[in-house]
């Protein structure tokens, strides 16, 4: 057990890595050592991909931080735990080798923390250990001489409190400091049943005392892992959800709908007539308007989410629902990647690197899209709240069960597809569960504030980017070629954008889109939103007459049919209108097959759903205007 | 005539950037590379190479998002 | 010799090509041993993790591979290693606090101050005693020696 100290005196960033088993708090240290300053990748919510972060020290060179996946074990099951491994030998193409490897270990549950720390320093990487969590270790009794600890381990060890304000000040300081050690590397192989007797030695060696169990986590679990008062309770917390997402955001969304108005007025009334006004308020405001005003219902739907997660919750849930989803053929590790597509299916489709199963894996990729993703949610919210009456069944709001039902039919739907891929799968290799529940603890309001920025900023980021400069285009091939004169009709229909919807129209007419919907389906292509987008620049001017800035949602709910409506939110569950997700596909499979069969077989439930619900709902309601 | 102008700047810089996002990664790595052989030439762009160009390549080169340990050229944050 | 010590060693040295020797290898004699019928314990009767229900306590003894596994060998080694990792060794003190319907499968079981929720499959590969009265949780660092375990 070597112990030297190295010390770099370099102007560069010091590299970091926290590396620990998963739901140790290393993702609360993460936040709280750098803070807002973190370049997450775009997905926030589930620690699968690498987060780097940075943050300022004293002495002006600062620290890079590095957030591995959350592993049990160095010798790897899931390509998760594969990638921690080769980033700390610096294995990994393209990511340095830490300079540090910071081993948090929970305090609460030292024995299998340190039974990592240990299998860490086998890969004589430099290396100090981060106690975590000692403020709740202390209240629940733990006892442990630090100081000893260290001194049996021959590593630094440093108390941290990552949810307390400076509570990562000591390890900054031993980073500060380089006092790091460099242990020296045990041969490879060297036998992993040791390890549980080394522990012992170690934590009998620093005094260490387990903590006393906690009543209330015994009492909670006895309810909410029942197996059928669970999952009703788990019913429950998802219709509460779905229901809140509609009544909760209804003011504010009107405030956003009443600014874009009037941003709308103010500019045409401000502006000369001509091309200018008629792009900034048809094209802008009208179109990137309409998308920005369900901001309010993506923050509600994500806090959920992520107070669920942050609350030990989700594991529980997958414990609930392994039986159901192995029925089929779907490992229960699945659900948090299917649960995270709820979100965005391609942080979901990432997470599903937790699954080691290949074949598990590809079918949970599959199906990850059909999960209902936020980016539908203002198509949905726009076609619900302009067909179905907001009428109310006692606590119930109808337009929230019909939101509900259409979760239901993702979650459904997608179900359905995974056993058809368990029929044709032919043999499969079996693969475990072991998860772990977490223990129980009351979401941190401040990694939960900082998990919705990143989303609040991820959606403003599309809509003020890719999507504006969409809506632009489609401004623009939808004015020109402006109408000849004396020609009848919307001038919309004369330009680039109507000639290319009355040819999609032939594509889309038996399954009732009438040619604005067929046009906003293409550049709804890029993104899910973009079609409500593209359906505010085709309405607003189309429109006659100075209509501009009209509402949207009454707009529709006069020239749509209820059999139209419905069909088009029957291609919204099923349709990849989402680029980003096919080509986050292609990535994760390495090659071109899987998206494009994705591609293929979702297009084409999505034609026969809409095709269905349109015969029928249009059998059902004789045609014609609805409401 | 300036409206006429100011729309077609608009729009033709819209649709640049939606091209350049939508393109596939692996065509704007090549562009991204294409541009820099060019800027090597002109020592007088070498600044904005350093700080612009050289960050973005790597970041596009890097496995994953835009997160890459290996983006060196990152200077530490002022205190 | 502990009962998971004769088992680990089946479990890394079973494969060892010992053709070559004209004497059975140790190996080959723990075989020989591992495959006789277990000796009848009365005090500290053998049972699977996965046969407790809901509520009972037990000991751990050891882990196995199993049958009910449908996989090449190195998916039951994996798995035995990964429970090992979890806190599944000789000597820790355990707990059932759920089962799921229909089956009893999965089953969250506590176990070293965390909670896992193991399928049947997995849970049949840990091999435990039930505890006796008495018997508590609060040295979970106790070693297999120390309590009266079989040899």
């Amino acid at each position: 057990m070597d112990a030297a100290v190295e010390s770099k005196p370099e102007s560069r960033p010091l590299r970091i890595a926290l590396v620990g088993v998963p739901n140790c708090g290393k993702t609360a240290l993460f936040n709280r050592l750098t803070g807002s300053r973190q370049k997450v990748a775009n997905y926030p919510g589930v620690t699968v991909e690498r987060r780097e972060g940075e943050r300022a020290t004293p002495d002006g060179r600062g620290l890079r931080v590095l957030d591995l996946p959350g592993t049990y074990s160095l010798n790897p099951t899931t390509l998760d735990e594969a990638i921690t491994r080769d980033v700390l030998l610096g294995r990994l193409a393209g990511t340095p080798a830490p300079e540090v490897a910071v081993c948090v270990v929970d305090a609460v549950h030292l024995p299998i923390g340190l039974r990592l720390a240990l299998e860490v320093k086998r890969l004589g990487v430099p290396m100090v250990l981060a106690l975590n969590r000692m403020d709740v270790a202390r209240r629940r009794g733990v006892e442990i001489n630090i100081a000893r600890l260290s001194a049996e381990l021959g590593v630094p060890v440093v108390a941290t409190v990552a949810v307390r304000r400076g509570g990562a000040d000591g390890l900054v300081e031993l980073l500060e400091a380089a006092r790091w050690s460099t242990p020296r590397a045990a041969p490879a192989g060297a036998d992993a049943a040791q390890m549980p007797d080394q522990v012992r030695a170690l934590l009998a060696a620093a005094g260490y005392s387990p903590p006393r169990a906690n009543p209330w986590f015994a009492r909670i679990d006895a309810l909410l892992l029942h197996p059928v008062a669970g999952l009703l309770i788990l019913l429950a917390v998802l219709f509460v959800m779905f229901q809140a997402v509609f009544t909760w955001a209804e003011a504010p969304m009107d405030w956003i709908k009443g600014a874009m108005g009037s941003l709308g007025e103010y500019t045409a009334a401000h502006l000369p007539a001509g091309p200018l006004a008629s792009l900034l308020v048809n094209g802008v405001i009208g179109g990137a308007g309409n998308v920005l005003v369900f901001l309010p219902q993506i923050i509600i739907l994500f806090f959920f989410i992520l107070a669920l997660e942050d609350s030990g919750y989700l594991p529980r849930a997958a414990y609930l629902l392994d039986r159901l989803m192995g029925f089929v053929g779907l490992s229960g590790r699945a659900f948090i990647p299917l649960l995270s597509s709820h979100a965005c299916a391609i942080p979901g489709i990432m997470a599903t690197r937790t699954i080691p199963n290949w074949r598990d894996r590809l079918t949970t990729i599959m199906i990850a899209p059909l999960m209902t993703c936020s980016a539908r949610l203002p198509v949905y919210l726009l076609l619900i709240g302009a067909l179905i009456p907001a009428r109310h069944f006692g606590p119930f709001n109808q337009q929230g069960l019909v939101m509900f039902g259409l979760y239901c039919a993702g979650i459904l739907s997608a179900f359905a597809v995974a056993l058809l891929l368990k029929q044709f799968g032919g043999a499969r290799q079996y693969s475990p569960l072991m998860l772990e529940l977490p223990d129980y603890q009351w979401p941190h309001a401040g990694n939960l504030l900082l998990g919705l920025w990143e989303r609040v900023k991820i959606f403003l980021n599309r809509v003020g980017g890719i999507i504006l400069a969409l809506m632009i285009v489609l401004w623009f091939l939808s004015t020109y070629p402006a109408p000849p004169a004396g020609a009848t009709g919307p001038a919309i229909q004369y330009s680039f954008a109507g000639q290319l919807g009355a040819l999609l129209q032939h594509v889309f007419g038996p399954i009732g889109f009438n040619w604005q919907i067929s046009i906003a389906l293409v550049p709804g292509l890029a993104a899910r939103e973009i079609a409500v987008g593209a359906l505010g620049t085709v309405y607003s001017m189309s429109t006659a007459g100075d209509d501009l800035a009209a509402q949207l949602q009454p707009v529709i709910a006069s020239s749509w049919s209820l059999a139209t409506g419905c069909a088009l939110l029957a291609w919204y569950v099923f349709a990849p209108q989402c680029l980003s997700t096919l080509a986050v596909v292609k990535r994760e499979t390495n090659s071109w097959r899987y998206p494009l069969i994705m591609a293929a077989y979702l297009f084409a439930l999505a034609y026969f759903a809409a095709f269905i619900t349109y015969r029928v709902v249009g059998a059902m309601s004789p045609g014609g205007v609805e409401l | 005539m300036l409206q006429q102008v100011l729309v077609t700047l608009i729009v033709v810089l819209a649709a640049l950037f939606s091209a350049w996002k939508l393109m596939p990664a692996r065509r704007r790595l090549q562009a991204l590379r294409a541009l820099d052989a060019w800027s090597a030439s002109h020592p007088g762009l070498s600044a904005w190479r350093q700080r612009w160009l050289k960050p973005r390549i790597v970041r596009a080169a890097g496995v994953g998002c835009d997160g890459c340990a290996a983006n060196d050229s990152h200077p530490p944050p002022p205190r | 010799m502990s009962i998971d010590r004769c088992l680990c060693n089946m479990n890394v040295d079973a494969n060892a090509n010992s053709s070559h020797l004209l004497w059975p290898s140790r190996n080959r004699i723990l075989a020989l041993v591992k495959s006789l019928p277990p000796p009848l314990d009365l005090d500290h009767s053998l049972i699977e993790l996965a046969q407790l229900r809901r509520g009972d306590m037990a000991v751990v003894l050891g882990l196995v591979e199993t049958a009910a596994i449908d996989a090449g060998r190195s998916s039951n080694e994996s798995l035995v290693a990964r429970l090992r990792d979890l806190g599944f060794v000789p000597g820790a003190h355990c707990e059932v606090i759920a089962r799921m319907w229909p089956g009893g499968d999965p089953m969250a079981v506590r176990i070293g101050g965390s909670t896992f929720a193991l399928r049947r499959a997995e849970a049949a590969a840990v091999q435990v005693r039930l505890a006796r009265a008495g018997e508590s949780q609060r040295s979970p660092l106790a070693r297999p020696g120390t309590s009266a375990a079989a040899a």
